[in-house]
C-alpha cells in the first residue's frame, strides 16, 4: 500500500482501491485510522462523561442511517461485550474507507456524503430517506472509545452479495505523540489514532442491510460504571460491618451484581422492575409504572439514582435521548378528554397564558397545527436493550401526584406554546440561521420522577442535554413553582448549530440559544402568574365559601330556635342594620315587620367586619342573631324600642371588643 | 502487555493496578481459518435433518393464538459456524414460526472461532425467521449447574421455556467436572429439565449426542444409569425381557452386562449407555409435578475417527401429562375422556425398541449413495453460507465416507 502520508491522493480512494483488490481474494487488509485534524484526533479519544453517552451516539447513528429498529445486547451483569445491531442502510464501501481516513471528516450534511449513500441527494441535512439527520461531524462512532478501544463493525447495504468486517483498535491519545507529529509531502496533516482490519466476506441474504457494532473487551472503568460496582461495594462492606454508622440503601431494582470479570454467580441476585415472561414493551411500561409507585410520599419525588442501579438509569437517559414514540400518546395528541387544563402560550408581552377548550376529537397538534409530531419517513424508530422496548419515559398524568391538600389547583396544566423567531429574517452569519420550535410545559404538584424536572430540547427529535432543572438559568426565585414543571422544546429548524459536538450542551453565546433561553423563560413567567393568579382566586373562592357557610349555619340555627320557641311566624323577624340618623327608614322598615336597629358609622363599619380566615359571621351578624333569639324567647315583648335599641348597643360593643383599631 | 510496551523503569504509585486502567495491548488479529471439521461430515447433515424433521413436527402440535407471532425457542450449543441454527430455516419458515434460540459458546475472544461465530450470530440475526433477540451467551454449559443464583442459569431462564433443547457435545455427556469449581454436563442437563419442566407448557424435544468412550465416563454416572435400567427390570417383566433381548444379539445377557459394564464390547456398551442415559432421564422426568415422560425418537450412531462406533446422537420428545379437568360426577354428556397418566413401561419398552434399532451412519450413508451425495450437497450449501470454499468439499466428504 501507498505510504498516505506522501501521497497526493485521497487516502480514503487509495484504500478503496486496496480494497477491491482483496475482495476476491478473500485477504484482509490491514490499515491506520486517521483523521484529518488535531482536534479531531482529539476529539476520537472520548469527550463525553457517561458510558451511556457512547450508546446514545450509536443509537443516533442508526437513526441517521435510516435504520427503524436497533437492539442492543449487553452480557449483564458481566458487561464484557456489547453489540449493537441496526437494520439501517448499512455503510458503502466508500464510506466505509472514509471513515477510516477522515474520521469527522464530515461527509453528513455535506454534499460529499451524497457520493458516500449517507445523506439525501435532494438535502444533504436529511437521511437518504429524508429524516432530518442528528449527526453532523461523524464522530458519533467514536464515543465507544469510552466502552473500548476494540470494537468491530460488520456492515451490509441492501443489494451487496457481501459484508464488510471492520476490527478496530483506537490508540490511546497522547499530546506527545501530536506534537512529535510531522505534516505529509501535500501539507495536510493527518494523524493515526488506530488500527484497522477490514476483510469481505460473501453474503447470499442480498436484501438484508444494517450494520452491527460488537464493542469488546470492555475497559474495567466502564464495567464497573455498567456494574455499579463502586456502589456495590460499598454496600456490601457496610452490610459485613455491624457498626457501620452509614449504611448505603440497596437500589430498589437492579441487574444484579456478579463482582469479578469470570465469575459464574450472581453476588447479589437481580431484582428487575419487570415481570418474568413479560414482553419487551411490556417490560418498559413496568419499568416506568415503578418509578411513579417509588414515590414514597405525595411531597417527595422519586430520585431515579436510589431506586435504580446504572444500568436501569442508563436505560432511562437513553429513552430520553433517543427519537423514540412515547410510552403513551404524545402530549400533543391529547384531547379535551385528557382530564388535563390546556393553556396557550403567549409569545407577546406581556401577554399571559390563554385557557384552551379543545372541541370535541380535536387533538392540541389539530388545533394549533403543530409540526413536530410529522411522520418518520422511515415508518417509526424502536430501541430495545436486552430485551426491553424503549419508550419516551413521559408520562404526563392526568392526576394531581402530590398533596392535593396543599395545591388550589383540581388538576394539572399543559402549556403549549409555538414560535417562529425573526433570527431567519438576518443574515446567517448573524443570526445563525432561522430558529423555529414548539413546546410544552406541563405543571403537576410532584413530577416523578426527579429527573424529567425542567425542560429539555429536542433537536431532530433527540437530546443529549436531557433535562436542564435551572430551565436554561431561570433566575426569578421560583423553586417550588420551577419543581413542579417539565418540558420539551421541539426544535423544527435551527438550533443545530448552537449544540456543542459532545451533544450535552450548548454554546449558550449563539443567538439560537439567547432567543430559546429568553421565550423559556417568558413562558415560566406566563405560567408562573398563572399559577399565583390561581393561587390568588382560590384563596378568594375559599373566603368567599367560609363566610356564606357561616351564615348559613347562623340562619339555620336561628329558624330552628324560631320553629321550637317562636310564634309560628316562619324563620322569626327580619333583623336590620341602619346608619343612625335614618329615622324614616327606621320607621319604613319597622312598619314591615323588620327587626331595625342604628348604629353610629365607626360601629356599622366595624360590626360588618368578618374574619375571612375562619369564616366566623361578623359581631353585627352576631348581634343580629342574638337579638332574633331573644325575639323568639319572647324576652324583647313589650320592651320599648329605645331599651331595644341599648341592649342592643351594649351587645354589639361586647362583640366589638379588641376588634377595633 | 508486549515486552517492547513495558516501562524500562518504575514510577511512583505502584500500589495502584495499572492492569484495570490500561486499555488491553494491541495484538494483531489471527487470520480465520477455514478447513474442514469432522461436524462437516454429511452424516452430520443426516443428523440435522432429523433435527429439523422433529421440530417441524413439533410445531405442528403447538397451539398457536390466532394473530400472534409464534417463537420457536431453541436452546442449543451452536458451533462457531452456527450450521445447526442454521438448517432450521425450513422447518421455521413452512411451520410459520420465528426462531428465538440461546446459545452457550464460551469460545475466547479474539480467537478465529469467536471471529467466525460472532459473524455467523450477526448473520442470523438478521434473517427475517430468526427472532432478533436470539443471544449467544459466552458461557459454558456446565455454568448452569452452579447453584440457583449462576447467571447462566439466570439467562437460560430469561430466554426460556424451549420447545427444543439440543446439547449437542463432542465429549461424554456423563463426565467428570473438568474442574472442582464447575458442575458436569449431565447436572446442566437436568437443571435445564428442572427449568423446562417448571416452565414449558406443552411437550418440548430433546436432542443429545455424546460420546460414549469407556474412560470418558464418570464412574457415579455409571452406576446410576446401571441401577435405572435395574431397577426397572425388577419391576417389569416385559422390560427385562426386551433388555434380555437386546443385550443377546450382542451375545451376552443382562445380568452379567449389569454387573460389569466396563467389560463390554464397545457395541453392548454403547447400548448400555443409550439405555441407561434415556431411563436416567424417564426417572427424573417423572419426578417433575404434573409428570413428564420420555419419548425416544429415531436415533442414530456413528463412529468418530473410524473404527468402533463412539457417537450416540439421540433424540428424544419430552411429553407433559395432559391435565384436563374432568367431571368427576359424569353429568355432562359431551365431556372429554379424562387425561391419560404417563405410561412409564411403555416409554421404557420404547427406549429399549429405539436402541435395538440405532441407525448405524457411516453403514447406511456407504450402503446409500444417493443418500450421501444429497448430504454432500446440502453440506455444501450450509458451508458456502457459513463463508467456506466449498470448491474441494465433495473430495473431502467422499474421502471421509472411505476413511
Amino acid at each position: 500500500m501507498p505510504d498516505s502520508e506522501t501521497s497526493l491522493i485521497d487516502p480514503a480512494l487509495l484504500l478503496m482501491e486496496e480494497m477491491a483488490s482483496v475482495r476476491e481474494t478473500g485477504d484482509s487488509i490491514i490499515a491506520k485510522l486517521s483523521v484529518d485534524d488535531r482536534v479531531l484526533a482529539r476529539v476520537t479519544d472520548g469527550i463525553y462523561r457517561r458510558p451511556s453517552a457512547a450508546f446514545r451516539e450509536l443509537v443516533f447513528n442508526a437513526y441517521d442511517a435510516d435504520a427503524t429498529r436497533v437492539v442492543i445486547t449487553t452480557d449483564a451483569p458481566r458487561f464484557d461485550r456489547v453489540s449493537i445491531l441496526d437494520n439501517g442502510s448499512g455503510m458503502t464501501q466508500h464510506a466505509v474507507a472514509s471513515l477510516i481516513k477522515h474520521i469527522g471528516g464530515s461527509s453528513k450534511r455535506t454534499y460529499a456524503g451524497i457520493g458516500l449513500g449517507t445523506v439525501n441527494p435532494d438535502n444533504p441535512d436529511n437521511s437518504p430517506a429524508g429524516r432530518p439527520l442528528i449527526g453532523k461531524i461523524g464522530i458519533g462512532l467514536f464515543a465507544v472509545v469510552h466502552l473500548t478501544t476494540y470494537f468491530r463493525i460488520i456492515t451490509k447495504r441492501k443489494g451487496d452479495d457481501f459484508r464488510l468486517v471492520i476490527d478496530v483498535r483506537m490508540q490511546t491519545h497522547s499530546e506527545e505523540r501530536l506534537r512529535t507529529h510531522r505534516p505529509g509531502a501535500d501539507g495536510k496533516e493527518r494523524f493515526d489514532t488506530g488500527d484497522v482490519e477490514l476483510r469481505y466476506v460473501s453474503a447470499s441474504d442480498i436484501d438484508a442491510h444494517g450494520t452491527e457494532i460488537i464493542l469488546m473487551e470492555l475497559r474495567r472503568a466502564t464495567k464497573d460504571m455498567l456494574r455499579d460496582a463502586d456502589r456495590w461495594k460499598l454496600i456490601m462492606e457496610a452490610e459485613s460491618e455491624e457498626t457501620a454508622l452509614r449504611r448505603p440503601e440497596r437500589p430498589k431494582y437492579h441487574m444484579g451484581y456478579c463482582g469479578d470479570d469470570d465469575a459464574a454467580q450472581y453476588i447479589v441476585e437481580p431484582q428487575v422492575p419487570w415481570q418474568e415472561g413479560a414482553d419487551p414493551t411490556e417490560r418498559f411500561a413496568q419499568l416506568c409504572d415503578r418509578v411513579i409507585d417509588s414515590k414514597d410520599t405525595t411531597s417527595q419525588s422519586t430520585d431515579l439514582r436510589e431506586i435504580f442501579d446504572q444500568y436501569l438509569e442508563m436505560l432511562w437517559r437513553l429513552s430520553l435521548a433517543a427519537p423514540l414514540q412515547y410510552l403513551d400518546e404524545h402530549p400533543f395528541d391529547f384531547r379535551s378528554n385528557s382530564e388535563l387544563d390546556f393553556f396557550k402560550l403567549s409569545n407577546k408581552k406581556p401577554g399571559g397564558v390563554i385557557p384552551v377548550n379543545l372541541p370535541s376529537g380535536r387533538t392540541l397538534a389539530d388545533e394549533f397545527a403543530l409540526k413536530s409530531m410529522r411522520q418518520d419517513p422511515c415508518g417509526g424508530f424502536s430501541v430495545v436493550i436486552d430485551c426491553v422496548e424503549l419508550r419516551r419515559p413521559v408520562r404526563l398524568q392526568s392526576e394531581l401526584l402530590g398533596d392535593k391538600k396543599r395545591v388550589r389547583a383540581k388538576r394539572p396544566m399543559l402549556f403549549v406554546g409555538q414560535c417562529e423567531s425573526p433570527l431567519g429574517n438576518y443574515a446567517s452569519d448573524r443570526g445563525g440561521g432561522a430558529l423555529e420550535f414548539e413546546a410544552y410545559f406541563y405543571w403537576n404538584n410532584l413530577i416523578v420522577p426527579k429527573q424529567n424536572r425542567g425542560v429539555l430540547i429536542r433537536v431532530h427529535g433527540a437530546s443529549g442535554a436531557l433535562y436542564d432543572e435551572s430551565f436554561m438559568d431561570y433566575k426569578v426565585s421560583e423553586l417550588t413553582r420551577l419543581r413542579q414543571l417539565t418540558a420539551e422544546v421541539f426544535i423544527l429548524s435551527g438550533m443545530d448549530p448552537a449544540l456543542n459536538i459532545d451533544r450535552e450542551s450548548f454554546n449558550i453565546s449563539h443567538p439560537h440559544y439567547q432567543y430559546l433561553t429568553a421565550w423559556i423563560h417568558r413562558a415560566i413567567l406566563q405560567i408562573t402568574n398563572h399559577l399565583k393568579d390561581i393561587g390568588k382566586r382560590g384563596i378568594d373562592r375559599e373566603k368567599a365559601e367560609r363566610k356564606e357557610r357561616a351564615e348559613n349555619d347562623l340562619d339555620r340555627h336561628i329558624n330552628a330556635v324560631w320553629e321550637m320557641r317562636g310564634d309560628g311566624m316562619e324563620g322569626g323577624a327580619t333583623v336590620l342594620l341602619i346608619p343612625q340618623e335614618s329615622r324614616q327608614q327606621e320607621i319604613q322598615l319597622r312598619s314591615d315587620g323588620n327587626m331595625v336597629f342604628q348604629l353610629d358609622p365607626d360601629q356599622l363599619k366595624a360590626a360588618k367586619a368578618s374574619d375571612v380566615k375562619t369564616g366566623i359571621p361578623s359581631p353585627g351578624e352576631q348581634a343580629k342573631a342574638l337579638m332574633s333569639v331573644l325575639a323568639a324567647y319572647r324576652l324583647l315583648i313589650e320592651m320599648p324600642y329605645t331599651t331595644q335599641q341599648a341592649l342592643f348597643n351594649d351587645i354589639i360593643e361586647i362583640l366589638l371588643i379588641g376588634r377595633r383599631g | 502487555m508486549n515486552e517492547q510496551d513495558r516501562p524500562q523503569s518504575g514510577g511512583d504509585g505502584d500500589d495502584i493496578p495499572i492492569d484495570g486502567i490500561l486499555p488491553p495491548d494491541g495484538k494483531r488479529l489471527e487470520p480465520t481459518t477455514s478447513g474442514f471439521r469432522p461436524w462437516h461430515k454429511p452424516r452430520k447433515q443426516h443428523v440435522r435433518r432429523a433435527w429439523a424433521c422433529n421440530v417441524r413436527k413439533l410445531m405442528e402440535s403447538i397451539h398457536v393464538p390466532a394473530g400472534s407471532k409464534p417463537l420457536f425457542r431453541y436452546l442449543t450449543l451452536p458451533g462457531e459456524d452456527m450450521l445447526d441454527v442454521m438448517s432450521l430455516k425450513d422447518s421455521c419458515e413452512e411451520g410459520g414460526f420465528r426462531l428465538h434460540y440461546l446459545g452457550f459458546n464460551a469460545s475466547k475472544d479474539e480467537s478465529p472461532e469467536e471471529q467466525r461465530l460472532t459473524l455467523a450470530h450477526h448473520q442470523m440475526k438478521n434473517q427475517g425467521w430468526v427472532d432478533e433477540h436470539s443471544h449467544i451467551a459466552k458461557e459454558r454449559l456446565e455454568n448452569i449447574t452452579a447453584r440457583r443464583d449462576s447467571i447462566a442459569y439466570k439467562t437460560a431462564r430469561d430466554h426460556g421455556p424451549y420447545h427444543a433443547v439440543n446439547i449437542d457435545l463432542c465429549g461424554n455427556i456423563a463426565s467428570h467436572a473438568t474442574d472442582d469449581s464447575r458442575g458436569t454436563c449431565l447436572d446442566a442437563l437436568l437443571k435445564i429439565i428442572q427449568l423446562q419442566t417448571d416452565l414449558a407448557q406443552s411437550n418440548w424435544l430433546l436432542f443429545i449426542a455424546t460420546r460414549v468412550k469407556k474412560e470418558q465416563i464418570a464412574e457415579k454416572y455409571l452406576k446410576a444409569f446401571v441401577d435405572a435400567i435395574r431397577q426397572n427390570a425388577e419391576g417389569s417383566p416385559a422390560f427385562a425381557e426386551a433388555l434380555n433381548n437386546l443385550f443377546t444379539t450382542h451375545e451376552t445377557a443382562t445380568e452379567p452386562a449389569l454387573l460389569a459394564p466396563m467389560q463390554l464390547p464397545d457395541r453392548a456398551f454403547k447400548d448400555l449407555f443409550c439405555v441407561g442415559l434415556s431411563k436416567w432421564l424417564l426417572h427424573c422426568l417423572q419426578t417433575a409435578r404434573p409428570a413428564h415422560g420420555l419419548r425416544m425418537l429415531r436415533s442414530y450412531y456413528f463412529s468418530v475417527c473410524g473404527g468402533e462406533p463412539d457417537m450416540l446422537s439421540l433424540v428424544f420428545r419430552v411429553e407433559r401429562s395432559e391435565s384436563r379437568a374432568v367431571d368427576p360426577t359424569k353429568i355432562v354428556d359431551c365431556a372429554l375422556p379424562p387425561p391419560k397418566d404417563i405410561n412409564v413401561e411403555q416409554m421404557s419398552l420404547g427406549i429399549i425398541k429405539k436402541t435395538t434399532g440405532l441407525v448405524d451412519l457411516d453403514a447406511m450413508l456407504r450402503g446409500d449413495t444417493l443418500l450421501h451425495d444429497s448430504l454432500i450437497k446440502e453440506t455444501a450449501e450450509l458451508l458456502k453460507e457459513a463463508h467456506y470454499d466449498v470448491t474441494d468439499y465433495p473430495g473431502w466428504a467422499y474421502d471421509q465416507l472411505s476413511g
